[in-house]
C-alpha cells in the first residue's frame, strides 16, 4: 500500500466455519486483508470460493449457524472481533456498508422507497424525520437519481435494477462509511449500466473518502477498478498482488487459468476462450495439500502434500504456490 | 409475496394505488362469509329479535313441538329453543374470536423470533409447542379447567392454548424464509436491530398467511368450544350455550328431538359457513394456489 494513506479495513487471519463444533466445517480459511482510505481491494475467484462469504463477515453477516474468527477486524480503528450484536448492529451502515447483487431484492418490497430512508438515515444519522427526507433527496441528486421526490414515494418493483442500485448506494454511503463492502455490485444488471453504476461507486468513493472491498468475478471490472486483487480458490487467497502486476506478470496456476478465461486478456491470435477443467472442491473439503492441485496442469506430488503459504515474489506480490517458492 | 394491490397510473398524474382484493373471490367465500355475518347479525340482535328471555321458565309448556308462539319449540323446562340459540351464539362466537386471536398474538410472539434467529430460540420454543402438541386438546383443556376452574374465560384459554402451535409454526415457517431474504440482511446490513426488522421487514410477509390461517382455525375453535360446553366445562347453568344446549337436551331425546337438534343444526351450519369463508379466503389470498387456478 502507499505510504500515507490510512488504513481502514485490517483483516487478520479471518475465518468462517458452519456446524456443531464436533463437526466444525471451515469454510474460509484465514484471508488477511488491508485496505487503504480511497483505495479498492478487489476479491475475485469462481462461485463458491468464499469471496462473497468473506465479505459477509466482514460486516458480521454470515448466515446462521456459521462462526467467524480473526486475529484482527479492525474497521476505521475500531474492533468488531470482541462486539456483541447490538454494538456490531451499529456500526453497520454507519462505519462499514454494504452494497448486494441484487437490487431488485435488496429492498423491502412492501414499503415505499422513501420510508425506507427515512428509517436508515433517522437511524444512522441522528437526524429528523423531516430532515432525513432533505437528506434523501440530495442523496438521490449524489447518485445521479432525478425526479427524487417522486421516486422516494415510489415502491421498489415499480423501478429498474440500475435505479435501485444507485438508491442501494445512496443508501449504503448516507452515513459516509470507513469502508464499504460491494458484493457483486453489477452483477444482476445490464452490461451497458455495469460502467455506470463502477464509474458512480468510484466517485463516491472519492467523495465520501472510504475504502472499498470489491467482489468480483468478474475480471475486466477488477483491472479497471481495483488497487489491489486478491484471487481467493477453495477458501484461501492464493495470490494478491496490485492490479497492473496481477495481470502483467500473474504466477499462481490458478490466476493464470483464470485470466486465460477472459476474452480481452488471453493472448491474441486465440479465437477461443479456454476454460478451466473440472470445478472447485466443496468449500469445507479442499483435500490435501493445495486445493487447486487436482486441476493444476503444473501439479506436482509436493503440491497435495502440503499447503502452501503466501509469500511474497514481489513487492506487494504474494502467492501460495509450491512453483513461486523455488 | 402478500396480494400485491392494483396500480393504475396515467401518463402525467402521481400513483394510484387501488386495493380491488375483493375482486376474484369466490362464491364460497362469499356464501362463507354471507352465514358468517347472518349469525353474528342474529347474535348481536338476539335481545331485539326475540320476545322471549333465554332463561325465562314455563313449566306449563315444557318439551313442545315448533308452533307459531315457539319457533323451535321449548326444553325440557319450557323454555324457548329459539332463544336460547340466537343468545347461546353469543359465547360461541366471542370465545371462539378471543381463543384465535390469543392464539395469533401468542403464535407471533414466539414464531416470530423463532424463525428469525433460529438456533437456541428456536429450539426451546419449538420444544415447548411440541410438548404442548403431544397432549390431546381436550386433555389440555381438563388439565387447565382443573387449574382454572369452569367458565368462559377457562374455555378461550384452553382452547387458544392449543391452536398456539399451529400458529407459531405458521410464523415460524415464514420467518425462517424471510430472514434469509436479501431485503433483511440488507436492512442488517444498514445497522437496522433484531425487533426493527422483525416487525418492518418479517412481520409484513406473515399478515397474510396469518389471515387464512385464521379462517381456518375459527371452525375447529368453534366445535371446541361447543365440546368443551358440552362437557359442562364452559358457560355456567342457566347461561345459554351450543354445546350445554345439547347436553341438556340429550337426557330427554326420546320425548323431543328438537332441544337437540336445532342446536346442532346451527353448529353445523356455522361450521360449515366458516369454512367456506376460510377457503375462499385462502383461494384468494394464497399465490401459490392462485397461481395454479389460472
Amino acid at each position: 500500500m502507499a505510504a500515507g494513506t490510512e488504513t481502514v479495513l485490517d483483516v487478520e487471519n479471518l475465518r468462517v466455519s458452519s456446524g456443531a463444533r464436533g463437526e466444525r466445517r471451515v469454510l474460509v480459511r484465514g484471508v488477511s486483508l488491508t485496505v487503504g482510505r480511497r483505495r479498492t481491494v478487489a476479491l475475485v475467484g469462481e462461485s463458491g470460493s468464499g469471496k462473497t462469504l468473506t465479505g459477509l463477515a466482514l460486516m458480521g453477516l454470515t448466515p446462521a449457524g456459521t462462526a467467524v474468527a480473526a486475529e484482527r477486524l479492525l474497521v476505521g480503528g475500531v474492533d468488531l472481533t470482541r462486539m456483541s450484536e447490538p454494538e456490531f448492529a451499529r456500526v453497520r451502515g454507519r462505519r462499514i456498508a454494504m452494497v448486494f447483487q441484487n437490487p431488485m431484492e435488496a429492498l423491502n418490497p412492501v414499503l415505499r422507497v422513501g420510508h425506507q430512508f427515512s428509517q436508515v438515515l433517522t437511524r444512522n444519522l441522528g437526524v429528523s424525520r423531516s430532515d432525513a427526507r432533505d437528506r434523501a433527496r440530495e442523496l438521490l441528486d449524489s447518485v445521479g437519481v432525478s425526479d427524487a421526490r417522486r421516486r422516494l414515494g415510489q415502491y421498489p418493483f415499480e423501478m429498474s435494477g440500475g435505479m435501485l442500485q444507485r438508491m442501494m448506494i445512496a443508501l449504503a454511503l448516507a452515513a459516509e462509511p470507513d469502508l464499504l463492502v460491494a458484493d457483486e455490485p453489477t452483477t444482476a444488471l445490464d452490461t451497458t449500466l455495469q460502467a455506470q453504476v463502477m464509474a458512480l461507486l468510484a466517485e463516491r468513493r472519492e467523495d465520501v473518502g472510504m475504502g472499498m472491498v470489491l467482489v468480483s468475478h468478474d475480471l475486466g471490472l477488477v483491472a479497471e477498478y481495483a488497487d489491489e486483487v486478491n484471487v481467493m480458490y477453495a477458501g484461501r487467497v492464493v495470490e494478491r498482488a496490485p492490479t497492473r502486476e496481477m495481470f502483467a506478470s500473474p504466477v499462481h496456476p490458478y490466476t493464470l487459468a483464470l485470466l486465460r478465461t477472459v476474452r480481452e486478456i488471453a493472448s491474441p491470435g486465440t479465437d477461443r476462450l479456454s476454460s478451466i477443467p473440472g470445478s472447485p472442491p466443496p468449500l469445507d473439503d479442499p483435500g490435501s495439500g493445495c486445493a487447486f492441485a487436482p486441476r493444476c496442469s503444473f501439479a506436482t506430488a509436493e503440491c497435495t502434500a502440503v499447503v502452501p503459504e503466501l509469500k511474497g515474489v514481489a513487492e506487494g506480490h504474494d502467492v501460495a504456490c509450491v512453483r513461486s517458492e523455488r | 409475496m402478500s396480494a400485491v394491490p392494483v396500480s393504475v397510473r396515467d401518463a402525467t398524474g402521481p400513483t394510484v394505488t387501488v386495493p380491488r382484493w375483493w375482486r376474484g373471490l369466490s362464491w364460497r367465500a362469499l356464501v362463507g362469509a354471507g352465514g358468517v355475518a347472518a349469525f353474528l347479525v342474529a347474535a348481536v340482535l338476539a335481545g331485539a329479535v326475540s320476545p322471549y328471555s333465554p332463561d325465562a321458565l314455563a313449566i306449563g309448556s315444557r318439551l313442545e313441538g315448533p308452533s307459531a308462539a315457539h319457533l323451535l319449540g321449548t326444553d325440557q323446562l319450557g323454555r324457548d329453543v329459539l332463544t336460547r340459540i340466537l343468545y347461546g351464539l353469543r359465547p360461541s362466537l366471542e370465545s371462539g374470536f378471543a381463543a384465535i386471536m390469543m392464539a395469533a398474538v401468542v403464535g407471533v410472539a414466539l414464531g416470530l423470533p423463532s424463525g428469525y434467529f433460529g438456533s437456541l430460540v428456536d429450539t426451546v420454543v419449538t420444544r415447548v409447542l411440541d410438548l404442548l402438541v403431544a397432549w390431546p386438546a381436550v386433555f389440555l383443556a381438563l388439565a387447565i379447567v382443573l387449574l382454572l376452574g369452569t367458565g368462559e374465560l377457562q374455555v378461550i384459554v384452553a382452547i387458544g392454548l392449543a391452536e398456539v402451535p399451529v400458529f407459531s409454526r405458521l410464523v415460524r415457517s415464514i420467518a425462517m424464509v424471510a430472514a434469509r431474504s436479501d431485503h433483511v440482511v440488507a436492512a442488517r446490513a444498514a445497522g437496522a436491530s433484531s425487533l426493527r426488522i422483525m416487525l418492518r421487514h418479517v412481520l409484513p410477509f406473515v399478515v397474510t398467511p396469518l389471515v387464512v390461517q385464521f379462517a381456518i382455525a375459527a371452525p375447529q375453535a368453534l366445535v371446541a368450544e361447543a365440546s368443551l360446553n358440552y362437557l359442562g366445562l364452559g358457560t355456567h347453568p342457566p347461561a345459554p350455550s351450543l354445546g350445554a344446549m345439547v347436553s341438556e337436551g340429550q337426557s330427554f331425546l326420546a320425548y323431543a328431538a328438537g332441544p337437540i337438534v336445532f342446536p346442532i343444526l346451527v353448529i353445523v351450519a356455522l361450521v360449515v359457513s366458516l369454512t367456506l369463508l376460510a377457503d375462499g379466503l385462502q383461494d384468494r389470498l394464497d399465490p401459490r394456489s392462485r397461481i395454479g387456478a389460472r
